[in-house]
């Protein structure tokens, strides 16, 4: 899912270049990414009653489940409605697993993963008293087809069989034929190619049941029908909204979600630096507080050096990767020779600093693949003393590929205040190596328009990753390879196409084997950084502040490393 | 007058038109497409065509601009098959972002710019006459200087300055609570705690203008005949000062605070955003990064007519309040 | 003068009591001083006003030699240094790391010099200011004396164009002008040409009036006798008499602009970095007001004192020129 409105509010700059999350349901099975010390009081259990308040400087993009598709609405999604599956109740690592919810398991592939079929829990209940059928949940994943409901996640719809001609349950009454409901409680799924990963995919939103009776279409965003423990009781868009108990929420079918608070009150249209300092400050209802604003880069020495401030600060990798493409079709990037030299030639350890230090920023990368992912390996192909950048070496490297006078390389920089400091250092420390930096601005609102349109990009910009769920095969094959390359909304942006390259993504993804799978994204992974397709900057972090009063929370990688709001206690 | 007043709303009406037309046209030549904003990360040529359809930007822009026009004047209706939701004139269109009507969202964000400018009108008259009017009774002497003097000065002030030093020493340093805007529904109390300082950092900026002119027309006025005439009818100093001096000053006040109060009510963009006040400033200043089309449009017309009207009430509290003066 | 939509009293100018007496004609009797010359003896001895000047003039030298100054006592304005920097990109010391070396401090972030910036910075803010008031000033001096001196259908042509400009909410419209246009236009351009093209309407309605009224003196009708024509007349016998209200109300506008642009920085429209404006330092160094209030302050108090001086200077040449407006 995506971290929600990253760099494109002109004061939450969070990466450096510019880099704006995308989306993200994140990360994997193994190591445990990164190498901060996380507060995590997992394990522990919260105590009911009290009310949680929620501080934000944007309001959600969308609650409809059917264009929920950013982390912090996915994290609240949560609170109002139940999906087939969802994530475990836990920071790091063990938080990437996905269990059961509204199912009694996580699914039974057949015909080699090109059907699943799910079978859910009895007695279930909508905040009316209505049982939850299966029919609804088959409602819901419709919707998704609709042109009015554009937003979410495209990876069921996109797979289904008949889905390319579907148009949605409100132009097309038949419905769609691929979602079998032979009964109330069992659901079948048939895909057009093997969906091994289905489990992650069904814990997105999109699987949320939807009673075709309360459908009040584009109006569900304002009001979904509650099957989880809250119920959204008044939503002044982009002002407040407040979240009381569903009564009807069995509390012992749900093994992934604590729902401790009573009522749930957010502001979401607060300053972000008035956030960081009323969290600070830590005064009345806001002991109850949580919010997901990143710390701004100014206030991240002040939160972590004054200890009554750092014992209610959480930091955790997010699950991103955030890189700068080099285009490998626009001279002179298009020779491997001058982009090798880039890599050499970056001044990381400034950029870093200007960005704002680790905590804002992350720990640096030197390849592609998060550390929270199972098939990230360690190297480093272009090693230099602190990752400050060798221009000397680098320089020798352009003179030797027969730029003895330098090149000039043009780059996208989103207009945030952050993003042009990180340039500007960039370019000073690139001029060393003789490589003229060549800066072009771009509007926030604009951004991934003109990075996003081959024929319009330059040669090098910003991006950053985060997976939608923890396998390779949700960065890779979209961000590199010939197939994922558009001529509007591109995200191939490196414009990296080789076909030996993608034919040996097609034999990762057919890997049923995960140990021979990771080995091969492994080698993907390497031959990417070898090739010099990006420069690798950051495995991202985020780092937020929570009120005294709130336990039982930690870094939840599904969502960016936000706080899980749906296990909080503020008592 | 009756004619007068109809002349008036008829150019106000064309105006809005040309506005609309003008802002339009600025909006749609725009070089980026609104629609990749909602397509998802993965956006394929098909997904991008559905949501341009969607939003009704696959139809050429003088189409566009007739079917906004007539959404205008006989509303609207969006949506497809057994979705289809009616937005009744005038109807200023959806949200891309949100999908909300654009009225709604302005209805609800027009409220904090409403609370902001009225509260912070209300402190700069009471500071600028009061001052001014001082410093006019006492012309020439130390008081009047410094005041003149210490208006020049509030009056250069850069907003974000005053605004985040005033942040910075009740907030930061004194302890008080950050503002947050809290409807005057759910608690006056809120509502007035939590927009003084927005009030206090226009009124600083404001004031000086008010406490200026102020004196300047008691000045005027006090050498005219009628005050002279008052003075010889053995009327009490003070009762000439305020029932005939302050009387003469009133209408150019009245015009000049008409004015001032309906430029803000289309927002107080700079102070909404010291403050992170979710008035209808804030709100264009979202939608212009968001691309949201209509909700530009909606503010751009919304702020239009503020203006206008302010003009035209302005010029008839001037008229009613200067005999002087005939509408015609 | 109906206002914008800006945080600001009289919109585009800081207009107040000065306007509406100047609608008294200047050229009232003949003396045997010239008017100018008593004018500016009256502004001479205002103490005040001639702070202001200094002020003013004192800025215009630095913005002139900022190259010379910075050579001798600063660092290049865009040479970053991350070495004054601890590893979360604030400078090292107090006052934003302030040093013989770096007078004003150092930005976080980037480690640029402040002060040299702040010299930089004069260039384009009065660069901005001036060029865009000049901007405005041609155009309300044309449109208006034009529209005042030829009355019927071109009169009414200007004066609805001016109604319409009138109408948008000032900021705004200007905010979306700026994101509407391409990138590739250099931002400084931009915004002259729209706070001079938004900016001069006002000026032109007060130019309208007063040509409205001069046209029917005499010393018009004898021109017109001796032959002239009309342009002739409205540019070598009306115009010269407008020395007094506009050079008044350039004084008002300059001070405007100065701050328009630092909102416009503020608001995610202005200059862009590295160029150093005033108005984009503020904006950069309201993020770090409670943690480094040093940083907020230098460009905060430059930005007032300069606009302080201007408006000393245009109350002291606004009496001169119409004395019974504030004495």
């Amino acid at each position: 899912m995506a971290r929600s409105s990253l760099a494109l509010t002109p004061r939450v700059p969070r990466y450096a270049t510019a880099a704006v999350a995308v989306c993200a349901l994140a990360l994997t099975a193994a190591c445990g990414g990164g190498s901060s010390k996380t507060t995590d009081t997992s394990g522990s259990k919260g105590t009911v009653g009290g009310t949680l308040y929620y501080l934000s400087n944007s309001d959600f993009g969308h609650l409809d489940p059917a264009r929920n598709y950013v982390t912090d609405a996915g994290d609240f999604g949560r609170l109002l409605y139940r999906t087939l599956t969802t994530y475990a109740p836990a920071g790091g690592i063990p938080g990437t697993k996905v269990i059961p919810d509204l199912a009694t398991d996580t699914g039974t592939p057949s015909d080699n993963a090109k059907t699943w079929k799910f079978t859910i829990k009895k007695g279930l209940k909508y905040e009316d008293g209505s049982v939850i059928t299966t029919k609804d949940i088959k409602y819901g994943v419709e919707r998704t087809f609709s042109e009015l409901l554009p937003e979410g996640a495209p990876y069921i719809k996109d797979a289904l069989v008949g889905g390319d001609a579907y148009k949605g349950p409100y132009k097309d009454k038949a419905g769609l034929a691929s979602i079998e409901t032979p009964d109330d409680t069992t659901i079948i799924f048939h895909f057009k190619e093997p969906f091994a990963d289905f489990p992650y995919a069904a814990a997105l939103p999109g699987t949320a049941p939807v009673p075709q009776a309360k459908d009040t279409n584009t109006k569900y965003d304002l009001r979904p029908f509650s099957s989880g423990p809250y119920i959204l009781s008044s939503y002044q868009v982009g002002k407040t909204f407040t979240m009381t108990r569903n009564k009807y929420w069995d509390r012992s079918t749900d093994k992934a979600r604590g729902a401790y608070p009573d009522t749930v009150i957010g502001y979401v249209s607060l300053d972000g630096a008035t956030i960081d300092q009323r969290m600070i400050a830590d005064n009345g209802e806001d002991k109850n507080a949580v919010t997901f604003k990143l710390v701004e880069p100014e206030n991240v020495t002040k939160v972590t050096s004054d200890p009554a401030i750092k014992s209610r600060v959480i930091t955790g990798p997010d699950g991103s990767i955030v890189y700068t493409a080099m285009d490998t079709t626009k001279k002179p990037t298009s020779d491997i020779k001058v982009r090798q030299a880039l890599e050499v030639a970056w001044p990381k350890k400034a950029a870093r600093i200007a960005g704002g230090g680790p905590l804002v920023t992350g720990d640096f990368a030197h390849d592609v693949i998060p550390p929270s992912l199972s098939s990230h390996q360690d190297f480093n192909l272009y090693p230099t003393t602190d990752d400050a950048g060798d221009p000397v070496k680098a320089k020798k490297m352009l003179a030797d590929a027969g730029y003895p006078n330098g090149v000039t390389v043009t780059v996208g920089v989103v207009a945030t205040a952050t993003g042009q400091k990180v340039a500007a250092v960039i370019k000073e420390g690139l001029a060393k190596a003789g490589i003229n930096y060549k800066i072009q601005l771009i509007d926030a609102s604009k951004y991934y328009d003109i990075i996003g349109t081959p024929a319009k990009q330059p040669n090098l910009v910003g991006y950053a990753w985060i997976a939608d769920w923890p396998a390779a095969s949700t960065v890779i094959p979209p961000l590199f390879t010939c197939g994922a390359i558009q001529p509007q909304g591109n995200i191939n942006v490196s414009n990296y196409c080789n076909k030996d390259f993608d034919a040996k993504v097609a034999q990762a993804k057919a890997e049923t084997d995960l140990k021979k799978a990771d080995k091969l994204w492994g080698e993907l992974d390497r031959k990417l950084v070898e090739d010099a397709v990006v420069i690798p900057r950051y495995y991202g972090k985020s780092i937020s502040i929570q009120g005294s009063n709130i336990k039982n929370y930690w870094s939840a990688l599904p969502f960016g490393g936000q706080v899980d709001v749906a296990n909080v206690s503020v008592k | 007058m009756t004619r007068y007043l109809v002349r008036r709303v008829l150019a106000l009406i064309a105006l809005l038109f040309a506005v609309l037309v003008v802002t339009f046209v600025i909006f749609f030549s725009l070089q980026s497409n609104p629609a990749l904003k909602s397509c998802g990360r993965v956006c394929s040529p098909e997904r991008l065509k559905a949501v341009e359809h969607k939003f009704g930007l696959d139809k050429s822009q003088p189409e566009q601009f007739v079917i906004y026009l007539k959404g205008f004047v006989e509303g609207r209706d969006f949506g497809e098959g057994d979705a289809v939701r009616r937005c009744p004139a005038p109807c200023l269109g959806y949200s891309f972002k949100s999908d909300v009507p654009v009225l709604t969202l302005i209805e609800s964000d027009f409220p904090v710019t409403l609370s902001i400018a009225v509260g912070a009108a209300v402190l700069w008259l009471l500071m600028g006459v009061v001052t001014g009017v001082i410093s006019a009774l006492r012309a020439g002497t130390r008081v009047d200087r410094s005041i003149v003097g210490i208006s020049t000065a509030t009056l250069s002030l850069p907003t974000q300055l005053v605004g985040y030093l005033l942040l910075l020493l009740f907030c930061v340093k004194g302890g008080v609570a950050f503002p947050h805007y809290v409807r005057i529904a759910d608690s006056p109390w809120g509502w007035f705690t939590n927009l003084l300082l927005p009030w206090i950092t226009l009124a600083i900026i404001y004031s000086a203008v008010y406490t200026r002119l102020t004196r300047s027309q008691m000045m005027e006025s006090m050498q005219e005949d009628f005050i002279r005439t008052a003075r010889g009818k053995g009327l009490s100093e003070r009762k000439v000062t305020y029932k005939h001096g302050a009387r003469a000053a009133l209408p150019p006040l009245i015009v000049i605070f008409g004015l001032d109060l309906g430029g803000l009510l289309g927002g107080a963009f700079v102070t909404e955003r010291i403050f992170g006040m979710p008035g209808l400033g804030n709100l264009a200043v979202k939608s212009i990064v968001d691309l949201d089309l209509p909700v530009i449009l909606g503010v751009t017309i919304f702020g239009a007519f503020f203006i206008l009207v302010a003009n035209l009430v302005a010029d008839i509290a001037y008229a009613l309040t200067d005999p002087k003066v005939v509408l015609q | 003068m109906a206002s914008g939509n800006e945080d600001r009293p009289g919109a585009t100018s800081l207009t107040d009591a000065p306007v509406p007496d100047l609608a008294v004609p200047v050229a009232r009797d003949r003396p045997t001083r010239s008017p100018g010359k008593i004018a500016l003896d009256r502004l001479r001895s205002n103490l005040p006003a001639m702070i202001g000047l200094a002020f003013v003039v004192f800025i215009g030298l630095v913005a002139v030699f900022a190259p010379q100054i910075v050579d001798a006592l600063g660092h290049p304005p865009n040479q970053t240094s991350v070495d004054h920097l601890t590893d979360n990109g604030l400078p090292k010391g107090h006052l934003s790391g302030i040093s013989g070396s770096y007078l004003f401090g150092i930005e976080p972030q980037t480690g640029r010099d402040i002060f040299s910036r702040i010299c930089y910075g004069a260039r384009v803010s009065l660069g901005i200011s001036l060029t865009a008031t000049f901007l405005s000033m041609v155009l309300g001096l044309f449109f208006g004396s034009v529209a005042g001196f030829f009355p019927g259908k071109v009169d009414a042509g200007i004066s609805r164009v001016m109604d319409l400009l009138l109408a948008f909410p000032g900021l705004l419209f200007t905010i979306s002008l700026i994101g509407a246009v391409p990138d590739n236009v250099p931002r400084p351009v931009i915004i002259v040409l729209v706070l001079g093209g938004l900016g001069w309407p006002y000026i032109g309605r007060l130019i309208r009036t007063f040509v409205l009224s001069l046209r029917e003196r005499e010393f018009v009708d004898a021109a017109r006798v001796s032959g002239a024509g009309e342009w002739r007349i409205l540019f070598r016998e009306v115009l010269p008499n407008l020395t007094g209200p506009v050079l008044t109300y350039t004084m008002l506008l300059i001070p405007g602009n100065v701050v328009a642009e630092a909102a416009l920085s503020y608001l995610g429209v202005g200059i862009r970095v590295p160029t150093a404006s005033w108005g984009s330092m503020l904006s950069d160094a309201s993020a770090y007001y409670s943690v480094d209030p040093f940083y907020l302050v230098v460009p905060g108090l430059v930005l007032f004192l300069t606009v302080f001086a201007f408006n000393l200077f245009g109350d002291g040449v606004s009496e001169a020129f119409n004395p019974k407006s504030n004495r």
